[in-house]
């Protein structure tokens, strides 16, 4: 059932934060938020977690709405972007109290996380790094063993060892128990390494929301010549995007790649392409007006 | 790694060490306080039996005067020194304890959950906001009774004995008998309503502070008009009424001049009449101030129509108004309670 978003719209005073957003995860899917600062990922999170409410709009996620019931509360995972866990509480008491109001907890299991990462588990929070923080903050979320986990920036402070070996502990659990996963994060290299699929947020709009490979397979580099330029206006079913002396064509039609002379897109430049304003993606349609 | 831990398996397995450092912090600060008030009252037995009453004349104010003779030139109180640490610092402290606690203690405590975000964390485990809402209210409700009961044993044995030798003790209505507890529920409500609505513990602090002030200064002043007063037309003679009213721990809350029918007298009427008086007074040769040329007033003003209208509470209507106005604090915290539920449930983070 995984997560399903129809209509989203939040506003904050007379900023909207979110406009009308919908997409689907499928169930046990690992799905990267994307999006530049600002442009929602923590609200839709937060939305997603029952920790705010939409204006507008329909959300499920493992088949029921975000609630403050205790039967969907112990379904979700959920992490800060903040790292928030209780400052002066150190892992071990975090792990009791949590223990003693979650309907299940896997201690032994961020017990052993913990001790791989080396963080302490005896001292207060508040004296750990920001990184041991953040890497805690989503093992306490992974031991509740929810059905789905909504990660907000969770290898943002993170070094690249510890966060190659969390995203390792994450994708272990979330593999072996199906478990459906949202993360936001700006870490293009992790995303494409790890997710399997992308949900592309531009000032509180959707603008992608694929499987990971799709995305690599429909972009092509092609040269910006007007011959070209010409025949991607005719074809309704494509869209492409002007960057210096190159078009980002998206399409599925690969014969119409070889007769362009396409050349294969990375992720990355697929991903900064879409996200960046300059490039607004031009239609058939929007040509041909 | 696959161990579970069902929840139902640990009934009975919490310990110590289970409840979070909060709430563990609020049983030592309690058990601490418990420890200083032994310390306190051992201290102070000490002192009251090594203290030597003495006797000191005079009327103070509206206190009760029961074991006072009728007659004020040979009243005589009774009167033991307080334990050293008795001044009007402590004494201050004593009665603004509950506030202390609301300010101090509740409301920052809870405004920092949601300053630091931890909130996000406790929100998103199987805890429900209700449950959340009870644990807190519970915890700080809790605290406020168990100081308020500290406040109240350190005002009846301390400052009680010393300073009014009898009951009632209207001097100090408000921050004492049921409507000290009801007050103090009052100001845990509102610091609870407080923090959820400013989320930031100075902030939070000051607001609750400003309106415990609010709260005790319309307490001590506005309660005895909870029950219409009542009121007594009495000749301005001397020893006043006021005096035997007082004497018989009444309240006394005001006076005015009227006519013998209730009609107000205006202040230039008794201004002319009164000075009148006391020229005639003069005249008659009773030169010295005292209770025979007050008579005298007393009885010329009289025959020009002028009384004294005297509004009291008697002593009786201690304990109703206790009770009139507790129910009315409690009312209020439910409402106020009630308010900051809804607020926990609709509030976002």
């Amino acid at each position: 059932m995984g997560i399903t978003v129809e209509q989203v719209t939040k506003t904050f005073r007379s900023k909207a934060a979110l406009k009308s957003i919908s997409f689907e995860i499928p169930d046990g899917s690992i799905a990267a938020l994307i999006g530049e600062n600002g442009a929602g990922k923590s609200t839709l999170l937060h939305i997603l977690a029952a920790l705010q409410r939409p204006d507008s709009g329909k959300i499920e996620i493992d088949g029921s709405p975000p609630s403050q019931q205790q039967k969907w509360l112990s379904k979700i995972g959920f992490v800060d972007q903040e790292a928030s866990i209780m400052a002066s509480m150190s892992l071990k008491r975090h792990s009791g109290v949590a223990r003693s109001i979650n309907v299940k907890w896997n201690e032994e299991f961020l017990l052993s996380a913990l001790e791989e990462l080396s963080i302490p588990t005896d001292c207060p929070a508040k004296v750990l790094s920001g990184g041991q923080r953040q890497a805690a903050a989503t093992l306490l979320a992974v031991a509740k063993e929810p059905k789905t986990l909504l990660l907000d920036e969770p290898l943002a402070a993170l070094d690249p060892l510890m966060r190659r070996t969390l995203l390792g502990i994450l994708l272990a659990y979330a593999y072996d128990n199906k478990v459906t996963v949202l993360l936001s994060t700006h870490l293009l290299s992790d995303i494409e390494r790890t997710c399997d699929h992308i949900v592309l947020l531009k000032h509180g709009t959707v603008t992608l929301s694929q499987r990971t490979e799709q995305i690599i397979d429909c972009h092509r580099w092609v040269p910006n010549l007007a011959e070209n330029k010409n025949f991607l206006t005719q074809k309704q079913e494509t869209s492409f995007f002007e960057i210096g002396g190159n078009l980002l064509v998206c399409s599925d039609n690969e014969a119409l790649f070889e007769q362009m002379g396409a050349k294969s897109a990375s992720f990355e430049e697929i991903i900064l392409a879409r996200m960046g304003d300059l490039f607004q993606p031009k239609t058939a349609a929007a040509e041909g007006r | 790694m696959t161990a579970t831990v069902e929840r139902r398996e640990l009934n009975g397995k919490l310990g110590w060490w289970h409840y979070s450092f909060r709430q563990r912090r609020l049983v030592l600060i309690v058990l601490l306080g418990a420890v200083i008030e032994t310390l306190w009252f051992a201290f102070a037995g000490f002192e009251l039996n090594h203290t030597l009453p003495v006797f000191v004349g005079g009327f103070a104010g509206s206190a009760p005067l029961a074991k006072c003779a009728a007659n004020a030139a040979t009243c005589a109180i009774p009167f033991k020194a307080p334990p050293p640490f008795i001044n009007p610092i402590t004494e201050l402290v004593i009665y603004v304890l509950p506030a202390i606690c609301a300010v101090a203690l509740v409301a920052p405590s809870l405004a920092k959950e949601f300053e630091s975000k931890s909130i996000r964390f406790t929100w998103t485990q199987a805890l429900t906001r209700n449950q959340w809402f009870l644990s807190r209210a519970v915890a700080s409700f809790g605290a406020a009774l168990v100081i308020t009961g500290i406040a109240q044993i350190e005002l009846y044995r301390w400052i009680f004995p010393h300073y009014f030798q009898s009951w009632p003790a209207w001097g100090m209505f408000a921050f004492s008998g049921t409507l000290a507890v009801g007050i103090s529920l009052v100001l845990v409500a509102v610091a609870i309503f407080v923090a959820l609505t400013l989320k930031r513990p100075v902030a939070a602090a000051i607001a609750v502070a400003v309106v415990s002030g609010a709260v005790l200064i319309s307490a001590s002043i506005l309660y005895p008009f909870a029950i219409s007063p009542k009121t007594v037309i009495s000749s301005p003679g001397f020893p006043p009424f006021g005096y035997t009213a007082a004497a018989q721990g009444s309240n006394l809350i005001g006076t005015a001049f009227v006519t013998k029918s209730g009609s107000k007298v205006s202040p230039a009427q008794v201004a002319l009449i009164s000075g009148q008086c006391v020229k005639d007074t003069i005249a008659l040769g009773t030169q010295n101030i005292g209770p025979q040329s007050q008579s005298i007033v007393s009885q010329c003003m009289e025959s020009h129509n002028l009384y004294f209208e005297y509004s009291y509470q008697p002593s009786y209507r201690y304990w109703e108004l206790q009770w009139v106005l507790t129910a009315v604090a409690l009312a209020f915290t439910v409402l106020v309670t009630l308010g900051a539920l809804y607020l926990t449930r609709r509030i976002q983070v």
